[in-house]
């Protein structure tokens, strides 16, 4: 990714114009005074001046911003270039300023660095760091001034425009064992309700015409006296719907290395568990329950889950505890068999209605805390402490009740965190299945 | 936040307090290192041309301000107070200055233009290889090397063959070529638009 710089013509500094000042006193002082002494002290000046001035600079050099993979993960490293060349036959100095984003943690300096080009030449500088937050951020604009003659002319280029730098978040690994209740599709890692090709065991009944040799269970026939066959769960691919609540922040994020806040915490787990259920191939979506109602529609592959990460690390880093309807939410959840999982950190009302509404509405759905441990207000007073305890009762006690409810919360910690509430949502689908089709 | 933190004047020194934090932390080493170069050949300029040490204690101020403004004219102030009072010695009935603290003096200006001319262009918190700051010496020393040999060669021609009105005339038709050739290289480039901010 490479964007070049048009670049102003050479003009005169503050140096130039000290040096003319000083010869002109030197020299008409010691001739008024008629002091050749005088002369003495401008000759380093004349000297150097004119020296510098014998050799003009040809053509400003024209800059560069690279910046070698235009995305990353929390924590890795960032690489960005000016380029600039030196087609003149006296040596520039060549001073960059890159401005970079608020969590680029750069190796050397702040933005501003300084090169020396030689006669016929070019160089690169390098803008090297580590990026500590998840986002969308862009990397520059950058400017370059090339100082000729000694620091007596200087030239502008125009501004680099700047590069997009994705930064996609980096959580703990995700992992479940569990079947996603209500799978579809065709062929997938899941187990469904209906009889099929697969590897769970279903039944084992009588032989029936068209059952094929190799599903004959022989120990249950020779038992019986009469053929038996396996009968499996057919294996299929399911939808999951991801609803990030992202309209509250606790305090202020330290970054991959430091404090965890609730959007970071909800950010990494929906990262997280797209990139598992995108390796197992199932079909993910992606809605924000936020000031807009942005959505990433159900899709699959390698592809769609680098869409997904662009998607998440669009969310706004400042959320603003506004939210659309829940009701007009609601309609945004497609498709309708879609496992819906919900990651909040349960810090309002809002939410709290809008999970029992599903799950009254019999959705599969599932509740992924996501407020981290310890999260609490700054302390005010003496109170505070207090204040703060009593909200955590209330809010175990909203959690319990949504259980009851029949919406399974669990608190997000990685790897098989939602291994039980998974379990649990694959049985109460299954319930409502046995008492529907009874 | 407490009561004295909540004071306009505690909370505006608290607020100075800060950015110079931020600044110490943003700087880099050889920014600063061309600053306190620039603040000391300030005060040597000082120095030599008032060679008394209030002259050096007062003199230290103004070149603590060129030094930390080094796109301005407070440094060609500097140096033309300098010259000035260097011709006012040799004008009044004062033993004149010997001819080494001359040298000396020529040597420093440029030292303190030159340096200047550096740091205008390179913030503290620039990151400056060394390679930039050893270029830059070299080119000092040689230009000090040049006006050594450009000003014995000058003293040698110096022996009077003409007369008084000669000398004038010629001198005032070299200071005032070398003062038109340098207008007009200035002038060759369009001036700045504005003083250069540090």
């Amino acid at each position: 990714m490479t964007r070049p710089a048009r670049v102003s013509d050479w003009r005169a500094t503050t140096a130039l114009s000290r040096a003319v000042i000083l010869v002109a006193l030197a020299l008409l002082l010691g001739v008024a005074l008629g002091r050749v002494e005088l002369v003495l002290l401008a000759i380093p000046l004349v000297v150097g001046t004119g020296w510098a001035l014998l050799a003009r600079p040809p053509q400003p050099p024209r800059p560069r911003l690279e910046l070698d993979e235009p995305s990353t993960v929390e924590g890795g490293p960032v690489l960005a270039r000016v380029e600039v060349a030196n087609s003149g036959e006296r040596p520039l100095l060549c001073v960059a300023t890159v401005r970079v984003p608020p969590w680029l943690r750069l190796k050397h300096g702040v933005g501003y660095y300084s090169t020396l080009l030689p006669p016929r030449t070019g160089t690169t500088m390098r803008v090297e760091g580590r990026v500590q937050r998840w986002g969308a951020y862009r990397l520059g604009p950058a400017v370059a001034r090339s100082v000729a003659a000694d620091g007596l002319l200087v030239a502008d280029s125009a501004v680099m425009p700047s590069l997009p730098l994705s930064v996609y978040p980096a959580g703990e690994r995700f992992d479940s064992t569990q079947p996603l209740p209500r799978a579809r599709g065709i062929t997938g890692t899941h187990r469904s309700r209906r009889p099929g090709d697969g590897g769970e065991l279903a039944e084992v009944r009588l032989f029936h015409t068209g059952d094929r040799l190799r599903r004959i269970n022989w120990r249950v026939s020779h038992r019986t006296g009469a053929l038996h066959v396996n009968t499996t769960w057919a294996d299929r691919d399911a939808d999951v719907l991801l609803v990030l609540d992202v309209r509250h922040e606790t305090g202020k994020s330290g970054g991959v290395d430091g404090r965890v806040t609730a959007l970071d915490q909800t950010i990494r787990a929906a990262a997280a568990i797209v990139e598992h259920y995108a390796q197992q191939g199932d079909r993910i979506g992606l809605l924000e329950f936020g000031t807009g109602l942005r959505r990433l529609p159900s899709g699959t592959g390698r592809r769609h889950f680098r869409a997904a990460l662009e998607w998440l690390v669009r969310v706004d880093p400042f959320p603003r505890a506004l939210s659309l309807s829940p009701r007009l939410l609601t309609t945004a959840l497609r498709p309708p068999h879609a496992l819906v999982i919900v990651l909040t950190p349960l810090l309002d009302t809002d939410v709290v209605g809008f999970l029992a509404g599903l799950a009254r509405t019999g959705r599969s759905v599932v509740a992924v805390d996501t407020l981290p441990a310890g999260a609490a207000p700054p302390r005010r007073t003496t109170w505070t402490e207090l204040a703060v305890r009593l909200w955590w009762w209330e809010r175990a006690n909203t959690i319990d009740r949504l259980r009851n409810v029949g919406v399974p919360v669990a608190r997000w910690q990685g790897i098989g965190s939602l291994d039980l509430t998974l379990r649990h949502a694959y049985q109460m689908s299954a319930r409502s299945a046995r008492v529907v089709a009874r | 936040m407490s009561y004295w933190q909540s004071q306009p004047l505690v909370e505006r020194l608290i607020y100075y307090y800060q950015r110079t934090r931020a600044w110490a932390r943003r700087a880099t080493v050889a920014g600063l290192a061309v600053r306190i170069v620039l603040w000391w050949t300030g005060v040597g300029v000082v120095l030599v041309a008032f060679p008394h040490p209030v002259a050096v204690l007062i003199g230290a101020v103004p070149a603590l301000v060129a030094a930390g403004r080094p796109g301005s004219h407070w440094g060609t102030l500097l140096l033309a107070v300098a010259i000035g009072a260097t011709a006012v010695r040799l004008a009044s009935g004062l033993p004149d200055p010997s001819v080494m603290s001359l040298v000396l003096l020529a040597g420093v200006i440029y030292l303190h233009h030159s340096i200047s001319a550096l740091a205008a262009q390179l913030r503290t918190d620039t990151v400056i290889p060394p390679r930039v700051l050893w270029w830059w010496a070299g080119r000092i020393g040689v230009v000090w090397l040049v006006s050594a040999v450009v000003a014995f060669l000058a003293s040698g021609l110096s022996t009077p063959r003409w007369s008084a009105t000669g000398w004038v005339l010629a001198g005032t038709g070299a200071a005032v070529g070398t003062v038109v050739l340098l207008i007009a290289a200035r002038h060759q480039w369009r001036p700045e638009p504005a003083e250069e901010k540090q």
